[in-house]
């Protein structure tokens, strides 16, 4: 009824008339809003950090044979894909998945049992055959631009040195550093440690130029040179698909490396996938027990296996696929705990807030009856002065929501620059938190319209007892 | 209408009761009167005796638990909450004891309220505003707020604010009673002056004989009831 931009003023104006309490609402709802904003963007952080972590281990979709999943980890060679670069082209030209597509890889997994000729130790153990430069692509998926942890200082003892696979070194392997405590590989891998291309004499002197990075722990970020030479090495062996005599191969170690989870850190020995395919398929074609597909972004996971499924039946392919959340229930399973906590934080902070809110309304405007009886007196409508207390209730919220932005943008560039790392659980390396407030607004979209929501709410009800008064009764007041 | 001149406020058997608790208080019983256009006219009487319950009546700020009111040819008893809120903004202006200004407003920005209410173009407002304002006399004023100006000075600008939509009547309920007297006398003398340049009617409560004396018709009450009309 009266022309907006007026009644903004009168609303700003009104505001002001109590600063203090005013200021002290505002402050409330920029706390409340800001802190909603960070818990936002720390819970945003942790989805898309154990995100990356599945998607990098297990891509976003794995193809087997059909059976596998279920059965196929006791006999792999009974579950191989024996026609991998076929599928694999076929997969990457099809229209409707390569658009999304970032990568196809294959992969080997197998058991089998492993000996150290150094120390007789021997254990069983998971074979992970990969290729490797791919397999390095598919670790680093980083689409949020999450730091990655690789590139910490802190973890430099862990991810500097040789890399762990080279396309190159077919017969190289990486081994957890559970299972190499177990074959006693520390130790004498740093005493046998022959350093034919350094010149450095010292035994005592981490190897940090050998070809062998096994004293990592002592590692210095220093030259990480791949020099060939001789490395230990290890024996392995395992049931060939045929029966018979067990296939026999030796791997050289690389490298002794932490791992996404202790079980995996206590069981994986990682290489060249031809070596493994030699291995258990000896003098045939590349075999793989798993194709992986890893996409540009998570959320075309459901589309590209809905083609799948379709190509699958279209062309009675004997496959099957499982994606990255059923291969690991675990994300799906913390995100809905982690989902149902910021919930509940988000309405108890809505619930305080509109408590405030209404508060402040409230005595805001029962010091004002008389005030409010004389503006009906000159002929304010019910709902014109309905619309006039809900704006000022909707300024605050306004002015609280933008403030606490601001908090929100600092508190992420100030959890940035205080740079905490910590282990997260289920991880054997350092992770720097984050708040992703700036990456992903949809917190702060969230955390604001929170606010406006909840300041129209709590204005609402003493706004409307406002203008149902009884005209004479207000106007008592004054 | 056969009659060449009907009255401004035609009010027939006008009731006004209050309900405490068991108790009912008759505010107001069974008032009739009638009210010309462009009158002055006084309603006095003792303390509790329903001056102020009457002007509310007249004033479409409270409803008559019986009896009809007509004012300017208009059956306000018949009208709802929002037609009467648009007819006393068209059509009547309050002047109140305490002056009852918008605090964070300005002069002239109280003066300018009842025309952003009835969407008179910013502009026309603005000069009709300064326009009332000096002719209440505080030309020099319009930037105050109403807590940097005197009651004379505050009561001026409700005055102004009261006439600014050249309403048929004004209300004042006890206008000069937080004024000392001399300065009631200027109040009353601007409001008789502004009556006669602009031929509004106003219709005053008060206790003041002062006040009383300067009426045109007269009205007394006692107990709620009209003692005497002329
Ligand atoms: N809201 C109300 N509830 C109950 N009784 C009321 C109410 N308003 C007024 N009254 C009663 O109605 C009667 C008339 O009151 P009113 O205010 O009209 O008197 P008045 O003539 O204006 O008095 P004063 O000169 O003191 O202002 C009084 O007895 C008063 O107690
Ligand atoms: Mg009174």
């Amino acid at each position: 009824m009266i022309p907006d931009m007026q009644n903004f003023n009168l609303a700003l104006r009104n505001i002001g008339r109590n600063r203090r309490r005013s200021a002290a609402t505002i402050l409330a709802i920029a706390l409340s809003c800001g802190g909603l904003a960070l818990f936002g963007g720390y819970v945003s952080w942790t989805f898309r950090a154990v995100e990356e972590q599945t998607v990098g281990a297990y891509g976003h979709l794995q193809i087997y044979k059909k059976g596998y999943y279920e059965r196929g980890a006791g006999n792999p060679a009974a579950y191989a894909i024996p026609d991998y670069e076929a599928l694999k082209k076929r997969i990457e030209s099809d229209p409707v998945i390569a658009p999304k597509l970032d990568l196809i890889t294959g992969q080997i997994l197998f058991n089998g049992m492993v000996t150290s000729p150094g120390t007789q130790a021997s254990s069983t153990f998971a074979g992970l055959g990969v290729f490797p430069s791919e397999d390095k692509r598919v670790t680093r998926w980083n689409p949020y631009k999450i730091s990655d942890p690789s590139l910490l200082p802190i973890n430099a003892p862990i991810f500097s040195g040789v890399p762990e696979l080279d396309d190159a070194d077919i017969t190289g392997g990486s081994v957890g550093l559970g299972l190499a405590r177990v074959l006693q590989l520390n130790a004498p891998a740093k005493a046998e440690a022959p350093e034919p291309a350094a010149s450095a004499p010292s035994t005592e002197a981490p190897p940090a130029n050998g070809g062998v990075d096994l004293n990592f722990l002592n590692a210095q970020s220093g030259a990480k040179q791949d020099a060939p030479g001789e490395k230990p090495s290890l024996d392995i062996l395992v049931a060939p698909p045929a029966g018979g005599l067990p296939n026999a191969t030796s791997i050289t170690i690389r490298k002794l490396v932490p791992r996404a989870t202790k079980e995996m850190e206590d069981s994986v020995i990682k290489m060249h996938v031809r070596h493994a395919s030699e291995l258990l398929f000896p003098g045939q074609p590349l075999h793989v027990t798993a194709i992986i597909v890893l996409l540009k972004s998570s959320d075309d996971t459901e589309a590209v296996a809905n083609r799948l499924q379709s190509l699958i039946d279209s062309e009675h392919l004997d496959l099957e696929y499982r994606r990255w959340h059923e291969i690991r229930p675990f994300f799906l399973r913390m995100t809905k705990m982690i989902g149902l906590i910021f919930d509940f934080v988000y309405i108890m902070l809505i619930v305080m807030v509109a408590f405030l809110i209404y508060n402040t309304q409230s005595s805001c405007i029962m010091e004002r009856l008389g005030e409010i009886g004389t503006l009906r007196a000159m002929g304010v409508t019910r709902m014109g002065l309905w619309r006039m207390l809900m704006l000022e209730g909707f300024l605050l919220g306004l002015i609280g929501g933008l403030c606490g932005l601001a908090i929100a943008a600092l508190g992420d560039e100030v959890v940035q620059m205080l740079n905490i790392v910590y282990i997260p659980p289920s991880v054997t390396f350092y992770t720097k938190l984050e708040v992703l407030v700036l990456r992903d607004p949809i917190v702060l979209v969230q955390a604001f319209i929170g606010s406006l929501i909840c300041s129209l709410i709590s204005s609402a009800w003493p706004a409307w007892k406002a203008s149902r008064m009884e005209i004479v009764e207000a106007l008592r007041h004054s | 209408m056969s009659d060449p001149d009907p009255p401004l406020i035609t009010a027939e058997h006008l009731s006004k009761e209050y309900r405490m608790g068991r108790e009912v208080v008759h505010a107001v019983r069974g008032v009739s009167l009638s009210i010309r256009r462009g009158a002055f006219t006084v309603i006095s009487g003792p303390s509790g005796s329903g001056k102020s319950t009457l002007l509310h009546l007249l004033g479409c700020l409270d409803k008559p638990t019986s009896g009809s009111l007509n004012i300017a040819g208009e059956n306000v008893s018949a009208l709802s909450d929002r037609a009467l809120s648009n007819f006393r903004a068209r059509r009547l202006g309050f002047i109140f004891q305490s002056f009852n200004l918008i605090p964070v407003l300005s002069a002239l920005e109280n003066v300018e309220y009842p025309m952003k209410i009835n969407r008179v173009p910013a502009d026309e407002s603005r000069v009709r505003a300064l326009e009332m304002l000096q002719s209440v006399g505080l030309g020099a004023h319009i930037s105050h707020r109403p807590t940097e100006m005197s009651g004379g000075q505050c009561q001026r600008v409700a005055i102004a604010r009261a006439l600014v939509m050249k309403p048929d009547l004004v209300l004042a309920d006890e206008p000069t009673a937080n004024l000392d007297s001399a300065t009631g006398e200027h109040i009353m003398a601007l409001m008789h002056e502004l009556k006669r340049q602009t031929g509004t009617a106003f219709v005053i409560s008060t206790h003041d004989p002062m006040v009383a004396s300067q009426a045109e018709q007269k009205i007394l009450m006692r107990d709620g009831c009209l003692q005497a009309n002329g």
